[in-house]
């Protein structure tokens, strides 16, 4: 005898699906949701962990490629010391992370007064900001408190200053390497649980890794040379609002865009922009008119109602035609 | 200098375990709504004995709006011999009662006009002197701009056929969505809350919130409860607890959608945001102790849901304080070694815990159906940011915390157009 539990079957449910002449009935958005099967746990699972060990195999090169451009870089932005690596341990994985050795300055009485220059303006800006620019006023006064509160600690503090350049740098990368690793999780976790296809989740991992590879070299390059340019002043802000904030917005956005890609799959079916059905007819030529004969097929009226209906439409066409000609 | 390190460190560990729970309570409902069975109790229901019913629209100054809000409600397929419609003004100085005495004029069977000159200001006491002149068995609550569809009535009503029922709360769609940044941010605040967050608790058996709004209460239950706080902030928030304390359920009907009209400008949002937090922090004041020591009669998530639900406007200041410490660690150079332990801890928490709200965003937004509304995420970081100053602002003020204190109208913008033609936009 067949358990009850209250939950319809699979078929039931498809069942309830079912529209006139076959079409599907979308379900109301307040009803629709994503089912568990093997292929959502093989997207979760298996495909995140082929990414994460793809890029701990090609860790390595990359690493070596950050290297490589930090040393392209080095000379033309004018910064000293030479680019080493030091190996960055994880239980049994190890990986060569490039280290800069360039060292900045603590700051000094002209930067100390640009900074506050920078901060009062940030932070008065902040404040006449109104309507539509006021969370831009608020995102000033915020940047402005955070480098207020750094004038202020090189103000009163006295050198050396907790971190050095190449400490800051080394640490922004070993961010890096970790989010590269992780970073397939992440997607799996919140992007591959939605109903895309295949080809639109490995998209999606690979434009994040891609993504995210040549990004932080180029953060950790921009870093170190406004710190090596700016003096110490100017790592707190760097690092709280440039950061791994920055590296996070990166993701959002990219999530945000491949969020809004057409899956063709379940959610898609309470989309308020359906896409556009194929065309019956050519767009080229006018569509043919039904025939009682085909309207019968495909409605439930009589043939007598829709030859009237075509009849009707003859004599509306004609009136029409006749009050065209005598305007 | 090494007690004030010692201290940040703490406080600072404290701010991030409370923001990884809200980020946990992200996913886990972004996760159930996406896979779990959804509860939508009697929605179905289009033939039934219906209860007698009265429909309250408390209204201050809303000249601009009331009018689409009356012709919506007479509109609605509920029986009219059960039905009520009783729009309250309160002090008005435009011409909200003018309008109302003239539907009344005009449907003196269906609409019946409630108008105050004394007695407490606000929207609690209006609704607490209008439900002692009427006997309905179910009282719903419009504000003045929401626009209900036809079936509305019945689809919130319902749910009370369960006699264990003492609240419902329907959806809130924005109306106004394509005309600012803000509004479209805002419409993607709102489908997470109400898609996701609503939903999950619902189906979780948590607690729901009553929003005060395209929601209603059994007046048994409110009787019982000791009726509508007049000297509450957030009259909604405050009823939710009492009901559920007293041991009656919340619902939360998702397929019950109603349009209304979010603040376009971000002055307007921020002095809505700020009231919802000081009601919010005012329940938190006078029902936490409750709530945690009747922990014996509820289910121990559901006493956690609500602890949580009532600290919602107090993380903001958490986040604060968070930063707070975080600075002064920063620059007093803790931690002194990058351990394996710390990066890791460190990476995935402001990634995976600092990504948990727009992840819930953007499921409720595809559910929804609007696709490419996602691609505006990024910015929600700028709501965010003006949210934490505004709710922060309020978290500290006398408001939230204090008793006493005088109870006012304060309410939101309206700017739709008028019929004359005129744009709106003045405050009310």
């Amino acid at each position: 005898m067949a358990r009850v539990t209250g939950r319809p079957s699979r078929r039931v449910s498809q069942a309830r699906e079912v529209g006139f002449r076959g079409g599907r009935i979308a379900p109301h958005r307040a009803m629709i949701g994503i089912e568990v099967s093997w292929t959502l746990l093989i997207d979760l699972l298996v495909l995140p962990s082929i990414f994460a060990i793809t890029m701990l195999l090609l860790l390595e090169p990359i690493t070596a490629g950050w290297r490589l451009f930090f040393e392209a870089l080095r000379t033309p932005l004018g910064l000293p010391g030479v680019v080493s690596t030091r190996v960055f341990e994880a239980g049994p994985f190890g990986v060569a992370i490039p280290y800069y050795t360039a060292a900045s300055y603590w700051p000094e009485t002209r930067d100390l007064a640009t900074g506050w220059f920078l901060a009062i303006v940030a932070f008065t800006v902040g404040l006449f900001l109104r309507g539509r620019l006021l969370p831009l006023g608020y995102l000033l006064r915020a940047l402005g408190i955070v480098q207020a509160v750094a004038q202020l600690w090189f103000t009163l503090a006295s050198p050396p200053f907790a971190y050095d350049l190449p400490a800051y740098m080394n640490g922004l990368l070993v961010y890096g390497v970790v989010i590269l690793v992780l970073s397939p999780f992440l997607v799996a976790f919140t992007f591959n649980i939605f109903d895309f296809r295949l080809s639109q989740k490995l998209l999606m991992g690979l434009l994040l890794q891609a993504h995210l590879s040549v990004l932080i070299p180029l953060l950790a390059v921009l870093h170190a040379w406004i710190i090596y340019r700016a003096s110490l002043l100017a790592m707190p802000m760097l690092f709280f609002a440039f950061g791994v904030l920055f590296v996070l917005f990166v993701y959002v956005a990219l999530y945000g865009w491949g969020m809004s890609w057409r899956s063709g799959g379940v959610l898609d079916a309470t989309d308020r922009r359906p896409p556009t059905p194929e065309p019956r007819y050519p767009l080229n030529r006018p569509r043919p008119t039904p025939t009682p004969g085909s309207v019968r097929a495909i409605t439930p009226i009589g043939t007598g109602v829709v030859r009237a209906l075509n009849a009707g439409g003859q004599l509306m066409r004609r009136l029409a035609w006749r009050d065209w000609g005598r305007s | 200098m090494s007690t004030a390190i010692a201290l940040a460190n703490i406080g600072m560990w404290v701010c991030v375990t409370v923001l990884a729970i809200y980020a946990v309570r992200h996913y886990f409902f972004t996760l159930n709504r996406l896979f779990g069975r959804h509860r939508q109790p009697f929605v179905d229901v289009v033939r039934a004995d219906w209860p007698s019913l009265v429909v309250f629209v408390p209204a201050h100054n809303e000249s601009q709006v009331i009018r689409d809000s009356l012709d919506a409600l007479l509109t609605c397929d509920y029986p009219e011999e059960q039905l009520t419609i009783v729009p309250i003004d309160d002090r008005s100085k435009d011409d909200t009662r003018e309008i109302l005495l003239e539907y009344a004029a005009n449907y003196p069977d269906r609409i019946k006009p409630l108008l105050r000159d004394d007695g407490i200001p606000g929207k609690a006491a209006a609704l607490a002197e209008a439900m002692e002149r009427y006997t309905g068995e179910i009282f719903l609550v419009f504000d003045a701009d929401y626009i209900p569809g036809v079936r509305l009535l019945k689809q919130l009503v319902a749910p009370f056929f369960d006699p264990e029922v003492g609240a419902v709360m329907g959806r809130v769609v924005p109306l106004n969505v394509g005309l600012s940044l803000l509004t479209r941010l805002l419409d993607l605040e709102r489908a997470g809350g109400y898609q996701v967050d609503q939903q999950a608790r619902m189906n979780l058996r948590l607690v729901p919130q009553y929003g005060g709004t395209v929601g209603g209460v059994r007046r048994v239950a409110l009787e019982h409860v000791g009726g509508w706080k007049i000297d509450s902030l957030a009259e909604d928030t405050d009823l939710t607890v009492r009901l559920a304390l007293a041991g009656w359920d919340v619902v939360y009907q998702n397929r019950s959608e109603c349009y209304e009209e979010v603040p376009e400008t971000w002055e307007a949002r921020i002095r809505q945001i700020q009231r919802w937090a000081k009601g919010h922090n005012q329940a938190l004041r006078r029902y936490l102790s409750a709530w945690v020591l009747n922990r014996s009669h509820m289910p121990f998530a559901k006493v956690l849901d609500g602890v949580l639900l009532l600290g919602v406007f107090a993380v903001p200041l958490v986040l604060v304080v968070g930063w707070a410490c975080t600075m002064l660690l920063f620059f007093a150079g803790y931690p002194p070694a990058w351990g394996v332990f710390t990066v890791l801890a460190i990476s995935t928490f402001n990634t995976v815990g600092n990504f948990a709200a727009f992840f819930q965003v953007a499921a409720a937004s595809r559910i929804d159906g609007s696709r490419e509304r996602i691609r505006m995420l990024p910015f929600l970081f700028l709501g965010f940011l003006v949210s934490t100053f505004a709710v922060g602002r309020a978290a500290v003020s006398r408001a939230s915390w204090i008793r006493g204190g005088p109870v006012v109208w304060q309410k939101t913008e309206r700017f739709r157009t008028t019929r004359t033609g005129s744009t709106g936009g003045g405050k009310s």
